[in-house]
């Protein structure tokens, strides 16, 4: 009996443990027993349709705490969406050291979309309605404005190829049709083009195997014009992998990669070894929690808190 | 034919011995090149500034912290549920138990990575976000916990196997002299089941340190240096440090160079420890 | 005895706390993998859908097939490497060698310290040797080999085990029959001990198809059905993380790591029924 009975105790301390965690500051929590029978927690809700969720340590709606930290998330030392955004903002070198370090882009939507006092960019081509874009210098980010320049936090995306790859047929072929009124569509789906006169493309049958490679920002797009490429000339082989911008542009400079892809421009001693050719536009947007109530920034804004010199959302307006 | 057999266990001789070769050929240079004390106790890693620094010590204190943490947490559970299914754990249960065990092991680190990111870390953050003010929940605490739960499976195995291989007399025995169940259990034998016990510490020890895919994501990997205390605040690993930049290193740079550098840090720790296991096991056998 | 022993014995308080300490625990742990399963279960099952084993992958539809093959040829591969030099050289250990010679002690060690590393030197070491130094790139091949000595001292620890257990008498039986070592060894001793050294290598199944960090750097990211050895390839766990990387596939990731988890299930069911069927012959 007493057995049966220290074995329920734990049972229930267990529960009420694991409970406690998980609803934290509730006033109106279920009963612990019935929160921790439920596989996840409400605050981690993973359908794509709850966009808006908010923690339910947090009351009511309107519960933005702007004491709290910003929250800094930003990507790898080699992204090229991390190099375009330190670039064009001014932080330099100086990113904040205590901002948190995310190498794959869903990892930083994610982050972002759980965390209401966020901050992060991500590439516009892989925006989604679970976080909010913010306006930089009262400018939204879309095509129009990406081609106009207005929205100033913008990058190319370019492919390139080394001095014994420029010269073979397929990888000149492929370009061009990147280049091309066709390869122009379908960067205008999720990006912007970057020529808006392009020819039409015309196959010449070519047949033979090119190894694609870099930046996870232009992966997508070239995914795509893989897909349609493939269609016209079936004798075509495509490998497509990620790596980074750095490692598209090392691997392509030493050959492992026939085309490398990158989402920034490629600096002097890069330029030395390698052809580019910019195949679209794409912006960077600056992210935050769909919670929080800011709408934009400036650019000046957005600096001071990658660099950590404003460490709290109430001292960033 | 015996030949054979021969020349099959010299080829895993061979195999430890090119790793240890290309590993420290290419990376020992590097600790040269940089420095060794500027290297293993530098506090600075910007490998991409003009004047790059390259100090790993940030994060060989990361790697040693979320270990620490790791086994803090998961030793003492694993040797409780250990004692469970060896002592305590009724047959039936038994049977569906262990086998639970043995799946928990091979668990991709991937899964656990998923579980890590989306339930521990925002569970941390709420928990603690606002009183300690903390950016985010990814931190030392979370990797510990992942870390601790991801080498439960291989403590509770090795040491329940060891308990049960503690001769049944010393059981009787004790329990003749007047000793309750539980105590005889936790006095007699986990103590005359220590060198497995140890073994099964070590082995943790082993999998919690050289664990990358599941800790990349809940870490934080923060460069920076951090004291024991604030586990609430994100660190790298050595191995996260790897991972992250091995993607985007030119060849033969310097930058590759020291991320194989930490490489081999990485190898003699694990041979350090391992080593010392050892030591410790001689001096019981000699006692 | 241990009944009477845990029912008539009258317990100390401290007694109750370690009675606590260990339901706690056992309880916390089963709680806990429970949890972690069924949360990748109940993400993962409601997008299973039959495209996602179409032979191709494409944007519209993150087919997994082509990881599964993948996967499979790794698994075999690797196998084939790992298997007959971890088996050949367990027998080595066992049957031929002196006992306590240098060069045993010298394998021991070397086993011991290859089943300490972690898997990302593992990964290093398949890059700059099987990648870089012999050129084939990144490839199904380096991943293989790389693989091959991760879970060689697995197989070698288990076949050792398992021919251990075999009793002595078999060899000597055997011997004064007239049969030589090799016949023996081959005839005699290896088959009983078949069940131990086929669950060792279910054991390293299970490792290859969950390995992630070992073959980031060694075998590509290329998602498509391999054409040869020397093409890039992703592997199901590989496949997980890049899927949960890109923005917009998170469901499929979940998906995939359902079948992931399905298949490592089925590994370790298969395991333990042939270590059971082992433990019964060896009666």
């Amino acid at each position: 009996m007493k057995k049966i009975l220290a074995i329920t105790l734990v049972i229930v301390f267990t529960l009420a443990l694991v409970a406690g965690c998980t609803n934290n500051n509730t006033p109106s929590s279920s009963s612990p027993s019935q929160s921790s029978s439920s596989p996840s927690p409400s605050n981690t809700s993973p359908s794509p349709a709850n966009t808006n969720q908010t923690p339910e340590s947090t009351e009511a709606d309107d519960s933005f705490d702007a004491s709290r930290i910003i929250a800094v998330f930003t990507r790898e030392d080699g992204s090229g969406t991390r190099d375009a955004f330190v670039s064009i903002t001014g932080v330099g070198g100086d990113m904040y050291e205590e901002a948190v370090v995310i190498s794959e882009t869903n990892e930083i939507l994610t982050k972002v979309e759980e965390n209401e006092y966020a901050i992060s960019y991500v590439s516009v081509g892989s925006l989604s309605d679970r976080v909010k874009a913010l306006t930089i210098d009262g400018v939204y980010p879309s095509n129009e404005t990406i081609m106009d320049g207005s929205y100033k936090l913008q990058r190319p995306l370019l492919v390139c190829v080394n001095a014994d790859s420029v010269d073979d047929p397929l990888v000149q072929d492929f370009i061009a049709f990147m280049l091309s009124a066709e390869g122009q569509d379908i960067a205008a789906t999720r990006w912007t083009k970057v020529d808006l006169n392009a020819e039409s493309y015309s196959t010449s049958g070519l047949s033979g195997t090119l190894k694609v490679g870099g930046s996870t920002s232009v992966e997508p797009l070239m995914q795509a014009l893989r897909q349609a490429y493939i269609v016209l000339n079936p004798g075509v082989e495509i490998e497509i992998s990620g790596g980074g911008s750095g490692a598209g542009i090392s691997e392509s400079t030493s050959g492992v990669l026939d085309i490398g892809m990158s989402s920034r421009a490629l600096r002097d001693e890069e330029k030395a070894n390698l052809t580019d050719y910019d195949i679209a536009l794409d912006g960077v947007a600056v992210i935050v929690n769909p919670a929080n109530p800011v709408e934009g920034m400036t650019i000046d804004q957005v600096k001071v808190i990658f660099t950590g010199e404003v460490t709290r959302w109430a001292d960033s307006n | 034919m015996h030949i054979v057999f021969v020349i099959a266990a010299f080829i895993a001789i061979l195999a430890v011995a090119l790793i240890c070769i290309f590993l420290f050929a290419q990376g020992l240079p590097t600790i040269f090149e940089i420095g060794p004390s500027k290297f293993l106790l530098g506090q600075k890693w910007t490998p991409t500034n003009s004047n790059p620094a390259f100090g790993i010590l940030p994060m060989i204190l990361g790697s040693i912290y979320v270990t620490a943490g790791a086994i803090l947490l998961g030793v003492p559970i694993g040797l409780f549920m250990a004692v469970f299914m060896a002592r305590m754990c009724p047959g039936p249960l038994y049977r569906i138990i262990k086998p639970a065990i043995n799946l928990m092991a091979g668990v991709p680190s991937v899964i656990y990575g998923f579980f890590g990111m989306m339930v521990l870390v925002p569970m941390i953050f709420d928990a603690f976000g606002k009183k300690f003010d903390m950016m985010s929940g990814d931190s030392m605490l979370a990797a510990s916990i992942l870390l601790g739960i991801m080498i439960l499976p291989t403590i509770i195995s090795i040491a329940e196997t060891n308990l049960r291989a503690v001769p049944q007399e010393l059981y009787e025995a004790a329990v003749a002299l007047g000793a309750s169940h539980e105590r005889t259990v936790f006095k007699v034998l986990l103590p005359a089941a220590k060198s497995g016990v140890m073994a099964a510490i070590v082995l943790g020890i082993g999998r919690a340190i050289g664990e990358t895919m599941a800790v990349k994501m809940v870490v934080g990997n923060q460069a920076v240096f951090r004291l024991p205390h604030e586990f609430l605040k994100g660190v790298r690993t050595m191995t996260t440090n790897i991972v992250i930049e091995m993607g985007y290193v030119e060849h033969g740079s310097l930058h590759n160079g020291a991320l194989i550098a930490t490489g081999v840090v990485l190898f003699v720790f694990i041979m350090l420890i391992n080593a010392l296991f050892s030591i410790l096991n001689n001096e019981k056998a000699s006692q | 005895m241990e009944l009477l022993i845990k029912k008539i014995k009258r317990k100390k308080p401290i007694d109750w706390l370690r009675f606590l300490a260990v339901w706690t625990s056992a309880f916390l742990t089963v709680f806990i993998l429970v949890y972690i399963l069924v949360f990748v279960l109940i993400r993962g099952i409601p997008h299973i859908k039959p495209s996602l084993f179409s032979f191709t992958y494409t944007i519209e539809n993150q087919s997994l097939f082509p990881a599964i093959v993948t996967t499979v040829i790794m698994i075999v591969v690797t196998l084939v490497l790992a298997v007959p030099l971890g088996v050949f050289t367990a027998i080595y250990l066992v049957e031929y060698a002196k006992r306590g010679s240098k060069f045993v002690q010298a394998i021991r060690t070397t086993s011991e310290t290859l089943a300490g590393i972690p898997s990302i030197v593992f990964g290093l070491f398949g890059y700059i040797f099987f990648a870089d130094w012999l050129g084939w790139g990144k490839s199904i091949l380096a991943g293989c080999f790389t693989l091959a000595i991760m879970v060689l001292p697995l197989i070698i620890r288990t076949t050792e085990e398992s021919l251990k257990s075999i009793p002595d008498s078999y060899r000597e039986g055997s011997f004064s029959l007239g049969a030589g070592r090799l016949r023996t060894v081959w005839r005699v001793v290896l088959p009983p001990a078949l069940p131990g050294v086929f669950a060792g290598i279910i054991l390293a199944m299970g490792r290859i198809v969950g390995e992630t960090a070992a073959l980031v750097f060694t075998i590509g990211s290329v998602i498509k059905i391999p054409d040869n050895l020397f093409s890039q390839g992703r592997t199901l766990a590989l496949h997980v993380l890049q899927l949960s990387s890109q923005g917009h596939y998170r469901n499929e990731a979940y998906a995939t790591a359902v079948i992931l988890l399905v298949l490592v299930v089925g590994i370790n069911m298969l395991s333990t029924s042939i270590e059971r069927k082992f433990k019964e012959s060896t009666k």
